[in-house]
């Protein structure tokens, strides 16, 4: 790097990206603090452990195949190119480790890590209290270094072929990573089945409460304090867009397309505040619901925040979270879905919302430039749709499908399998008698050992179930 | 001994991967990824033997006992004989 600019631009790149590494590992302390204040106290260290343990598993596996999956199948073979080399990305691969030559890729497969790690953690809250550990790592292993990043490969970048071919546009993930993990939790949970009592024999629901809604709400601010990392990474903070008009240094969004670092600012905070305000109406003021609206409102505005006006961020943030509400407590009901901490509604049917949404507001934007096949430019482009100037255009059918893809294909179908696989082996479900009496209890012991217990409406409904 | 052949940094344009054991990365990639499965199957195997021993101290001592064991109260002395049994 003898030239300064190239050098600033350069290192400049590098440090972004390593804050946004810092910044994201809150959404993950966030995680794990929520959920260990929505489960009960005799489940509160499993919960933990079964959380913390994703990050190790989801990290050493992103190293192994993750990270070469994002760059070697952005294609549909036979339709659409042939597998990328991605050598890069093998990780025996020399730039796989500190290299002189190169100070991009490595905070680069960092800022994807935490994605990953996001998105099997979604997961994680929806199953808690009744999942073995083990049956959970394996899904985080899927979900956090395959499905996921072979969805970020289809239509996150910037050749992916949802990208190229459906004018597929989700800048800040509403699909990419809230929907598919919302899709996977939901197949889980149908194979998973809901918690002892959480269900009454007239199909009632019986409301089972946080033992700590005060690390509930603390979770869920470290996760929005760590949303602006998530937020900052899906940019490219400094490039020269002019092309032919001459040099214009930008922040682009992650299909290399313009955008800036207030247009986010503007746009994160408004569809928070409008998640917030209609979760509040919706919910009646539910400290819980109101909470995940501000999540909920974020996400359902993701896939369209580098380009909305933030009025329309804080309409479209409020609509998704309205949408989330009643859809969550129409499956609940209908298919008995115990969804503990709401992780389908927030992420996945938001997420939905969101994408669908985007393909009308952002009608006739360009998607991406023509990058098609081997990060080589294509002569023409093979969109579905294209702008003027023969871009890939974003449009309603590319959103529709792609939200299909993101929650129903990549989502919830391979999770579905796995989980009807380790159903048949008796791996997925703890037994009967280990939840009744609390996943900590044989072996971890009580969480507070020194703090007196009332027992609680719900297990006396509980102990009747011990009785049969 | 030098492990990397790098000895030097005063030529930073002419260095490349800067770790030692460069050309061992395949064998240590081979030797990670067994751990990494080994893992797996250690932990569900760990997880396994709990609830085995956790659903006979169960049945032994009755749900009502066990539910209670769950909200604190110290485990009496025939659980914990039948735990070690």
């Amino acid at each position: 790097m003898g030239d300064p600019v190239d050098a600033l631009t350069t290192i400049f790149t590098e440090s972004y990206y390593w804050i946004t590494v810092v910044m994201m590992f809150l959404i993950h302390a966030g995680f794990c603090t929520y959920e260990v204040g929505a489960s009960r106290r005799k489940n509160v260290l499993h919960t933990l452990m079964k959380n913390t343990m994703l990050i190790p598993l989801v990290t050493v596996t992103f190293f192994f195949f993750g990270w070469y999956v994002y760059f070697a199948f952005p294609n549909v073979p036979f339709a659409s190119g042939g597998f990328s080399d991605a050598s890069f990305a093998e990780p025996w691969d020399e730039f796989m480790g500190a290299h002189m030559q190169d100070r991009i890729l490595g905070v680069f497969w960092a800022a994807f890590l935490l994605f990953s790690w996001t998105t099997a953690s979604i997961v994680s809250g929806a199953v808690i209290e009744r999942i073995k550990t083990g049956a959970f790592l394996i899904f985080a292993v899927l979900i956090g270094s395959f499905t996921w990043i072979l969805d970020a490969a289809w239509g996150w970048h910037p050749g992916g072929w949802m990208v190229q071919i459906l004018g597929y546009h989700d800048a800040y993930a509403s699909g990419v990573v809230h929907a598919i993990a919302g899709g996977s939790a939901l197949a889980i949970l149908f194979v998973l089945g809901p918690r002892i009592g959480k269900f009454g024999p007239n199909g009632e629901v019986n409301e089972i409460k946080p033992h700590n809604p005060w690390l509930v709400t603390v979770g869920l601010f470290l996760i929005f304090t760590g949303f602006w990392g998530f937020y900052a990474a899906c940019n490219v903070p400094i490039i020269d867009i002019g092309g032919e008009a001459g040099t214009f240094f930008s922040a682009t969004n992650i299909y290399g397309m313009p955008t800036t670092l207030s247009a986010i600012v503007y746009n994160f905070l408004m569809s928070f505040s409008g998640g917030l305000m209609a979760a509040y109406l919706v919910s009646k003021g539910n400290p819980f619901w109101t909470y995940s609206g501000g999540l909920g409102g974020i996400i359902a505005a993701s896939a369209g925040n580098d380009l909305y006006h933030p009025l329309q961020a804080l309409f479209i943030g409020g609509a998704g979270v309205v949408f989330m509400f009643y859809v969550h407590h129409w499956v609940e009901r209908k298919f008995k879905i115990d969804d503990a901490v709401g992780a389908v509604a927030v992420h996945g049917y938001a997420g939905f919302f969101g994408v669908i949404v985007c393909g009308f507001v952002l009608w006739g934007y360009p998607a991406a430039a023509p990058t098609f096949g081997d990060y080589g430019a294509r002569e023409a482009s093979i969109a579905l749709f294209t702008t003027p100037e023969g871009l890939p255009q974003i449009n309603p059918v590319g959103q529709i499908l792609g939200a299909i893809i993101m929650f129903w294909v990549l989502g919830f179908l391979p999770c579905y399998v796995l989980a009807r696989v380790l159903q048949y082996f008796n791996m997925l479900r703890v037994p009967r008698e280990v939840e009744l009496a609390g996943l900590d209890t044989h072996q971890l012991g009580d969480a507070y050992p020194y703090h007196a217990h009332q027992e609680t409406a719900f297990e006396k409904i509980e102990r009747t179930y011990a009785k049969e | 001994m030098a492990s990397t052949g790098l000895d030097s940094f005063t030529n930073p344009a002419e260095i490349g991967a800067m770790y030692p054991g460069v050309g061992a990365e395949t064998a240590m990639v081979g030797i990670l990824v067994a751990l990494w499965v080994g893992w797996h199957f250690f932990q569900i195997y760990q997880e396994e033997s709990e609830y085995r021993e956790a659903v006979k101290l169960y049945r032994e001592v009755g749900m009502e006992r066990a539910m209670h064991h769950a909200t604190g109260t110290i485990a009496t002395a025939d659980e914990v004989q039948i735990a070690k049994s």
